[in-house]
């Protein structure tokens, strides 16, 4: 579980010192890029704790998620209307549910853990 | 966690890490914030502005001087640094200059040589400042009392006596020269020292300072004391190449 806390702090690193940074008017995009990322993790760990975890389902909804959220922001902009509020809300939604559940499923193997012991 | 699925986790944790890295670059880009005003923002520009003229200027001077190296390479080469040993002369002070500009005389007050005391003398601190505050109203050339004030020229108390370039002041009056650039600067620089508090400055150390109209014809003499340039070598024939 070490090794992906290490690729991102690696990448924090990377684009810190890479100095890299974009037009203010993208900064939208990027966060909703982030944001749809950080999604697709936590759900790819909750789905690997539940036991339904599927590489080509992770790697798709990676990518789809990004680019789905990106072109929303993006029609958004078109159409004079924040469509990008939306996307925000629900990764928002999304992330804060599956944290709780692996939370929950955190708690339980770790309480089983415990009794095994005992 | 099998290998593929831990490679995806590596692979996408550092895909999120760099772009949050970048989102953060891309947000704090304006650090430090600008809280100047627009009057400060004008006196800036304004700052930059005269900046930029005198380079302008001096790289006009420095095209020119490269053109007429470039001329006549053969013959006018020796004229060419002729001329720039010349113009550097002038800026060092060597050269007699001719200009507009004013005069300014200081004399004892009336009163206190009717009252019997002697004719003062000017202490280097005064004299000192009224140099700094005539080239600070963009004075170009001055002499007192025909020593001509250059780069390295000083102004200090010698045995308690003033001395301009290692020459003993005499006694007051003594009389300053000044160039200025044009006939406008020099009435300037008259209008600016009429306003100035030099006059009241003076006036305590029982001097006063006559301030003359602008004038035409004024001359300052050349610097004729030699510069000693410690810090500069000249640089060997061959080694120019």
């Amino acid at each position: 579980m070490w090794l992906p806390v290490l690729a991102l702090i690696v990448g924090i690193f990377l684009g810190l010192f890479t100095e890299l940074s974009i037009p203010e008017e993208y900064s939208n995009y990027l966060s909703i890029a982030v944001l749809a990322a950080l999604d697709t993790l936590f759900g790819g760990i909750r789905a690997y704790l539940q036991g339904v975890y599927d590489d080509s389902v992770f790697i798709s909804g990676f990518f789809f998620n990004i680019v789905l959220a990106i072109s929303l922001a993006f029609l958004g902009v078109h159409l004079g209307v924040d469509l990008y509020l939306a996307a925000i809300f629900a990764f928002g939604v999304r992330l804060f549910q599956n944290i709780a559940v692996i939370r929950r499923l955190l708690l339980v193997q770790w309480n089983e853990k415990k009794k095994n012991a005992i | 966690m099998n290998r593929k699925a831990k490679l995806h986790f590596t692979l996408i944790s550092m895909v999120i890490g760099f772009l949050v890295a970048v989102q953060f670059q891309t947000v704090k880009k304006p650090a430090e914030r600008d809280t100047r005003d627009i009057w400060e923002i004008r006196q800036e520009l304004g700052v930059q502005l005269e900046q930029q003229s005198i380079l302008l200027s001096q790289i006009d001077a420095q095209e020119k001087t490269i053109y007429q190296y470039e001329k006549d390479q053969a013959s006018s080469k020796k004229e060419t640094l002729l001329e720039t040993v010349e113009q550097l002369k002038t800026e060092a002070g060597m050269t007699a200059i001719e200009g507009t500009g004013i005069t300014l005389e200081l004399k004892p007050i009336a009163e206190e040589v009717l009252m019997g005391g002697s004719a003062g003398k000017i202490s280097a601190d005064l004299l000192q400042r009224l140099v700094n505050q005539l080239y600070l109203f963009n004075a170009q050339h001055i002499s007192v009392n025909q020593y001509r004030l250059g780069a390295v020229s000083v102004i200090r108390d010698i045995n308690g006596i003033t001395a301009v370039n290692g020459n003993s002041l005499p006694a007051l009056p003594i009389t300053l020269t000044i160039l200025s650039k044009n006939s406008q600067e020099a009435e300037k620089l008259y209008n600016r020292m009429l306003g100035s508090e030099l006059q009241e400055d003076f006036f305590i150390d029982d001097i006063r300072l006559v301030i003359n109209e602008p004038q035409q014809h004024l001359e300052v003499p050349a610097y004729d004391k030699r510069i000693n340039v410690r810090s500069m070598i000249p640089q060997a024939a061959d080694e120019e190449e």
